[in-house]
């Protein structure tokens, strides 16, 4: 049987924030797990659904501390579907408010992580997704 | 078995210092009153920079607030200048602190957030209406928005020989902790900042030009160790660059220059380390740059409550931090403070939280006596001992930043964004362990439905940001192009020549060009910072 390949993630912060804490610790979490993790720093929606296809990628995490939460992943939902880019899992991290939760799964977010969720949540939570059972 | 005092495995500071269990004479053994203290207002300022400390003058209440559109914040200006701040700081949105126009595509959902959008003069001109801008002083974030506010002051008719406040050197010589998009190479922000320094010690001359600010490197859960080491080598870096330059003797910059620092929640500490800086920058200016006036020597500092000490766990118990920290900061001798809003781990500050960080410094300085006698806590053995070893401590980080050729060799070696990545890392690791308590977060821990209250969250409008992007695309169509294409151009060329560039910047500005527009110009004469994306 052919090695499985390894799951590939993109951590991204949509828009020119700098508030970067929560998704450097995230990614450093997610690497020393055993994931391959592509930290990408700021990236526009457009440019993170191309790294996203080139880099073929399992799993997108977004992180956003301040800005319009529901634009910028609307915005990165759109232009994933128009490069062709529908089963992955979509994370999304930061200062999430409650009421916008409902929306945002709707949206087609997999899973919202705010402050304080243990690291090891957010690594079983991508383990799970990207098994090969579940993987979307 | 219930866990005491006793059985709790190590004491520490927070900077990892072993804490006795009890202080006597013989930990401050060689402590020298005349050498290692003084007296306030007088070398090595250990008691504070001034002689009568907050008896002569209360410590400034300088919150950093913006909020959404350039009117909601002059209208939040005036409110804190009635309830009694006696000081501003702006805080601008993400796109305007990143250089960036509201209109540009890539800051479609930032626009209005964490702060105020400063696109031109005109909206400088709405966030000071009717504010006299020779009776405050403001803290100004970067240089063209220092620029803008001087062309708002001009056409104002103030004298700018009037106009006081600060312009911290954000981005040079500081070690960016943010790994900022966009960032001009640090060439390009250092011409910026000498510049500026220059130009306003001549013609700005109540300006403190050159702020330094370890705020956000702090924050990023380094210890008061390294935040003192990374505020002195920043320091040390400027004064040799302006001794270098040469063009302006080195008292100027010496007088113009002060200091920003971040309060977290170990007490003694916080108070401590303000003392143990003050000592060593003496030593400094003294040793190092030979400098004989004792004014030149003061370390004024402004201290901010770390951000990242409040939680969204039942978020009022950061009022009870935040005025801890207020109080530490206090007793440490800090000219101008800031209490954080209280809300600020859930949303930007409400009216609510902003009155009440307003309140705390106003009922430290008012209600608990602390400010009646200066440096109240000189001669504990517990407070002199850990001053001492605050300071041998930073002496070492700030050996090991030397041995390594110095600040601007150290941060393109990468070391301090290594110190970022471990001090982030380790700040949530200690707190998922446990090894650091936080109340109500890993200890007494209470579910969300058994918190018995919520508090009032921002809430954001949409329709400010649309107004925004208006407002700077009708400037651009009813501006005199002309004038602008051509002022921009000039600043170019004194990007590249020896020219001072700080008048083009203002007169740029004074013909209604943006801000993306005159720092598009240092991005194309200095190119942008390497990209040193923190690898993971």
């Amino acid at each position: 049987m052919a090695k499985e390949k390894r799951v590939k993630v993109l951590m991204a912060k949509p828009g020119v924030d700098g508030h970067y804490r929560g998704m450097l610790v995230v990614s450093m979490a997610l690497r020393s797990a055993g994931f391959e993790v592509i930290y990408g720093g700021n990236m526009s929606p457009p440019e993170i659904a191309s790294t996203a296809v080139q880099e073929d990628v399992d799993v997108v995490g977004l992180s956003i501390l301040t800005g319009d939460v529901k634009a910028w992943v609307s915005d990165t939902i759109k232009e994933l579907k128009e490069h062709g880019k529908r089963n992955i899992l979509l994370l999304l991290g930061g200062l999430i408010f409650e009421h916008d939760v409902p929306e945002l799964k709707k949206m087609g977010v997999h899973g919202i992580f705010t402050a304080r969720t243990p690291l090891n949540d957010i690594v079983e939570f991508v383990g799970k997704h990207t098994s090969a059972e579940n993987r979307l | 078995m219930m866990e005491t005092q006793e059985t709790r495995r190590e004491f520490t500071t927070w900077s990892g210092i072993p804490i006795k269990e009890l202080y006597a004479p013989k930990d401050v053994e060689g402590l020298d009153y005349e050498r290692d203290l003084g007296l306030p207002g007088e070398p090595p300022f250990t008691r504070g920079v001034y002689r009568t400390m907050y008896r002569g003058r209360q410590f400034t209440i300088r919150r950093f607030t913006g909020v959404e559109s350039p009117e909601d914040t002059n209208k939040l200006y005036r409110r804190e200048l009635e309830v009694g701040q006696t000081g501003l700081a702006i805080a601008p949105d993400v796109p305007t602190s990143t250089g960036l126009d509201s209109d540009n595509p890539r800051c479609k959902g930032d626009v209005g957030f964490c702060g105020v959008p400063i696109d031109s003069i005109q909206d400088m001109e709405v966030v000071f209406d009717d504010i006299p801008l020779d009776k405050v002083t403001t803290w100004t974030y970067s240089v063209p928005l220092t620029a803008m506010y001087f062309v708002n002051a001009e056409n104002r008719g103030y004298d700018l020989k009037v106009i006081g406040g600060t312009t911290p050197t954000v981005s040079w010589p500081i070690p960016s902790p943010l790994d900022l998009p966009w960032e001009v190479a640090i060439e390009g922000r250092k011409r910026e900042a000498m510049d500026f320094a220059e130009w306003t010690a001549e013609n700005v001359p109540k300006w403190h030009s050159t702020g330094i600010s370890v705020y956000a490197p702090k924050d990023n859960g380094l210890n008061c160790i390294q935040e003192m080491g990374i505020l002195l080598g920043t320091a040390i870096t400027a004064a040799d660059a302006w001794k270098e330059r040469g063009k302006v003797a080195l008292e100027v910059f010496f007088r113009r220059i002060s200091f920003e620092m971040a309060t977290a929640n170990d007490f003694f500490e916080e108070i401590c380390k303000l003392r143990a800086i003050r000592r060593m920058w003496t030593k400094i200016c003294r040793e190092r740059y030979g400098i004989a006036d004792p004014r030149l020597m003061q370390f004024r500092v402004r201290c901010q409550t770390q951000g990242s000490t409040n939680v969204v766990e039942e978020p009022l118990n950061n009022i009870i931090r935040i005025a801890f920290g207020m109080l530490a900061s206090t007793l440490g001798g800090a000219q101008s403070l800031h209490a954080n809003g209280y809300d600020e781990a859930l949303c930007i500050p409400t009216d609510q939280s902003m009155l009440l960080s307003v309140r705390t410094l106003q009922i430290i300085q008012e209600e608990t006596n602390v400010t009646s006698t200066v440096d109240p806590l000189a001669g504990s053995y517990y407070v002199e001992w850990l001053t001492n070893e605050l300071e041998k401590r930073t002496w070492d980080y700030l050996k090991k930043i030397e041995d390594m050729g110095g600040m601007i060799a150290a941060i393109k070696s990468g070391f301090f964004v290594n110190e970022y990545k471990k001090a982030n890392y380790d700040w949530v690791h200690k707190i998922e362990t446990g090894e650091r308590v936080v109340v109500g977060v890993n200890k007494y821990r209470l579910k969300p439905e058994e918190v018995p209250y919520k508090v009032p969250v921002y809430k954001f409008e949409p329709a400010c940001r649309d107004r925004q992007i208006e407002r700077v695309k009708k400037l651009r169509k009813e501006r005199d192009s002309a004038r602008v294409t051509r002022a921009v151009k000039e600043l170019g060329k004194a990007c590249r020549g020896d020219e001072n560039t700080f008048p083009f910047v203002m007169e740029a500005f004074r013909v209604y060009a943006t801000l993306q527009e005159v720092c598009d110009v240092w991005r194309e004469v200095y190119g942008l910072a390497p990209h040193s994306r923190m690898q993971v």
